[in-house]
């Protein structure tokens, strides 16, 4: 029922106010047991829930606006208010009317329907980030859920911690509400209703919530009612009912509720692991017919690449330029990277070298970087003297700019096949990688492409105007009869004055070729 | 300006010096080794070698040094070879495949770009190219990258380079001649240009032949 919840939160937002959320507000307990400082480490849990009221709106990028706005959503024939901007509720406007209520009150309010899956994107995003905090990252409908018990100790102390994240995400988001609680039930229920606590003792956790309204528990409308019949206004009035007329009445898994709520209960929780998958776009108002052009909004979007490998403890293994033009068509430009890393300016240079040789007519109206294949960052120490500098990079750098000016395919290794036929017998491969060991009978330095043809005259070959003398040795290769190109050849060296080359004659034609020069 | 700054410029002429210097490496022929001025191919320079036939480069000439210099550094890189260079044969040779990086291209600007950054990278023991005919900025620019980064540059072009002129430290013409290969020093930097001094291949020296039905031989 997102409707009510997100009215509700709209309602305590107004009485939050009052504490003001920039210090994290202490529940009221008893004087005796609060304790002076709070502990710099928590055995066990402690979860931290983010709650983002504005939500629609962020995701749709609209938050930025002067002039009132809602998002609505569909229920049937109903289209209600979801969300909406400061300025609209000055109009009156609030959530849960229906968007026709909403534009007789003001008929120039902007409505816009609401984005399901661009609100769970900005989720993930949100989620992501976070992980710079603490790994136990969980998306609970609308709210983040962060377990910050195993990092308080790095952080200083709860406290800080708590500041680190309400800081960060005030920045991030619109007037979000961060609560630390001992359970998730509680940290979730504190935040959606925008009651900013931080509690590390499970015993404070009935005194903290005992005033927030019993509706932000129980959403469906027919136990609401029944609350209102019994004359239960507080989660307090609730958590005093008896236990089994409780769950007579209202079903025991509303016992259970306030069993998590109150940490009676176990609660386990499924954290993401949020995909590193990197993709973002720059959108251009004005399009863009030179590609030089590009190159800020280059360095804008490979800065955000670099953040996001430096969260995720991760290094890029390649990535994508698109550049898409007015017809939605993108030319795609790979950059190659040869080991992995994650420096935004080596990859800017790399990026411009694989941008030299793209030309284009079109004009461009965003542009994409995209980057799927990541390595794990490798956790090596560095020399304490590590006074001699280190000369390794300079040889992978190198094949990158070569590669990524020339593409992959012109710049490559040599190796060894294990074949007996000559042409066979090598072949390009990866950069730095070996083939097998060589040959046993000598190799010339050179071999051609195509066999060059020898004259014989007189009895004599020729190689232009000098004669050949053959050696003694010869070498019979008659092999790859199970594929295509069979070869029959008796293989010898020949020698002029100044060259010493490799001759073949054809067994079955009986010509004489020039293969190879020593 | 002190003696011994004068002395460690590069273009001041010593005289034949007694010791080879740290900046070059032995060719592996006495001939060259004892004519050259550093001892052999200079290194943090570029050397031209004209060639009858390009398809014939003399790479024999090359493997003694190629080899000793190839641990050194990462990579040694051929830019756009006319033919095959051989793997079982650089490998018979003593030439660590692995270290090995070829670059196709038939564009000449991507040749003398490829160039010129392999040899500034600091990263190539040497940088073998085939880049057509060159003027004389390319060779210019190819000679200061060579400087910098310190590797061996070899450049192999045709005789129609005979006459051009070129900023690299070292320019060569081999000639075929039916007593074998004879070399002439065209350019020379810091030592006297000399001509035709007999370079004998490690395998024609002279060995038993015998004749064939069809072939050849004595």
């Amino acid at each position: 029922m997102p409707i009510i919840r997100a009215h509700q939160n709209l309602k305590s937002r107004s009485t939050l106010m009052t504490f003001g959320r920039s210090k994290p507000y202490l529940a009221k307990v008893p004087p005796a047991t609060l304790p002076d400082a709070l502990p710099s480490t928590v055995r066990g849990h402690l979860w931290l829930a983010i709650s983002f009221p504005f939500l629609p709106l962020e995701a749709l990028g609209q938050t930025g606006q002067q002039q009132p706005m809602a998002v609505y959503a569909r229920q049937g024939q109903m289209r209600k208010i979801v969300t909406l901007n400061h300025s609209a509720q000055r109009n009156g406007i609030q959530v849960g009317m229906t968007l026709a209520a909403a534009q007789t009150l003001n008929p120039a309010l902007h409505a816009i329907p609401r984005d399901i899956s661009a609100e769970s994107d900005r989720l993930q995003h949100l989620a992501a980030l976070t992980n710079s905090w603490t790994p136990a990252v969980s998306i609970i409908e609308d709210s983040l859920l962060l377990d910050i018990a195993g990092s308080t100790r790095l952080f200083g102390g709860v406290t800080q911690l708590l500041e680190q994240i309400r800081s960060w995400i005030t920045s991030e988001a619109l007037s979000p509400c961060v609560s630390v609680m001992p359970t998730p039930a509680s940290a979730i229920l504190c935040a959606r209703t925008g009651k900013s606590l931080c509690i590390t003792a499970k015993e404070h956790i009935h005194s903290a919530i005992r005033e927030l309204p019993a509706q932000a528990l129980v959403t469906d409308a027919k136990r609401q009612r029944a609350l209102n019949r019994f004359g239960i206004n507080t989660l307090g009035d609730l958590l005093r009912l008896p236990r089994d007329g409780l769950a007579r009445r209202l079903g025991p898994d509303l016992v259970q509720q306030l069993d998590k709520l109150l940490g009676r209960q176990p609660d386990p929780q499924n954290t993401i692991t949020p995909l590193p998958t990197f993709r973002q776009r720059i959108v251009f108002d004005i399009g863009i017919a030179n590609t030089e052009q590009l190159a800020p909004f280059m360095e804008v979007l490979l800065g955000k690449l670099q953040a996001h490998l430096t969260q995720n403890h991760i290094l890029a293994e390649q990535l994508e330029w698109h550049l898409v033009n007015e017809s939605d068509l993108s030319h795609r430009i790979p950059v190659y990277l040869t080991h992995p890393h994650r420096d935004a300016i080596g990859l800017m240079k790399l990026s411009q070298l694989a941008f030299e040789k793209f030309k284009t007519k079109d004009v461009i109206t965003h542009l994409v970087l995209k980057a799927n294949r990541f390595a794990p960052l490798p956790s090596s120490s560095e020399d304490i003297f590590s006074i001699l500098p280190k000369a390794a990079d300079h040889g992978t750098s190198l094949i990158e700019r070569l590669q990524n000016r020339l593409g992959r395919r012109a710049v490559q290794g040599l190796c060894i096949q294990p074949d007996h036929r000559p042409e066979k017998a090598w072949s390009h491969c990866k950069v730095g990688e070996t083939g097998a060991l060589s040959h046993g009978a000598p190799r010339p330095l050179w071999l051609l492409e195509t066999p060059r043809s020898v004259r014989v005259l007189q009895g004599r070959l020729a190689l232009g105007d000098q004669s050949l003398l053959l050696q003694r040795q010869r070498e019979r290769i008659c092999s790859g009869w199970w594929d295509s190109q069979p070869i029959r050849r008796d293989y010898y060296y020949a020698k002029t004055a100044a060259l010493k080359t490799w001759v073949f004659r054809d067994l079955d034609s009986g010509n004489w070729c020039l293969h190879g020069i020593f | 300006m002190s003696l011994e700054s004068c002395l460690k410029r590069r273009d001041i002429w010593r005289g034949k010096k007694a010791t080879r210097s740290r900046d070059a490496v032995a060719t592996g022929f006495s001939v060259l080794d004892r004519h050259l001025p550093d001892g052999g191919w200079p290194q943090h320079a570029l050397t031209e070698i004209l060639v009858e036939n390009i398809t014939y480069s003399p790479l024999w000439l090359l493997m003694p040094a190629l080899g000793e210099i190839m641990p050194s550094r990462p990579w040694q890189i051929w830019i756009a070879p006319p033919a095959i260079p051989y793997p079982p044969g650089l490998s018979q040779n003593g030439l660590d495949l692995s270290k090995i990086l070829m670059i196709t291209t038939t564009d000449r600007s991507d040749i003398l770009w490829s160039a010129e950054q392999a040899l500034r990278s600091r990263a190539c023991s040497a940088v073998l190219c085939w880049p057509g005919k060159l003027h004389q900025s390319a060779t210019r620019r190819l000679q200061l990258a060579a400087e910098y980064g310190g590797g061996l540059g070899i450049c192999f072009q045709d005789e129609s380079a005979l006459n051009t002129h070129s900023m690299a430290a070292l320019k060569l013409h081999c000639r075929n001649t039916d007593d074998g290969l004879r070399i002439d020093l065209i350019k020379c930097r810091g030592g006297p240009v000399l001509q035709n001094l007999a370079v004998q291949h490690p395998s024609c020296r002279p060995t038993a032949t015998f004749k064939t039905k069809e072939g050849s031989c004595q």
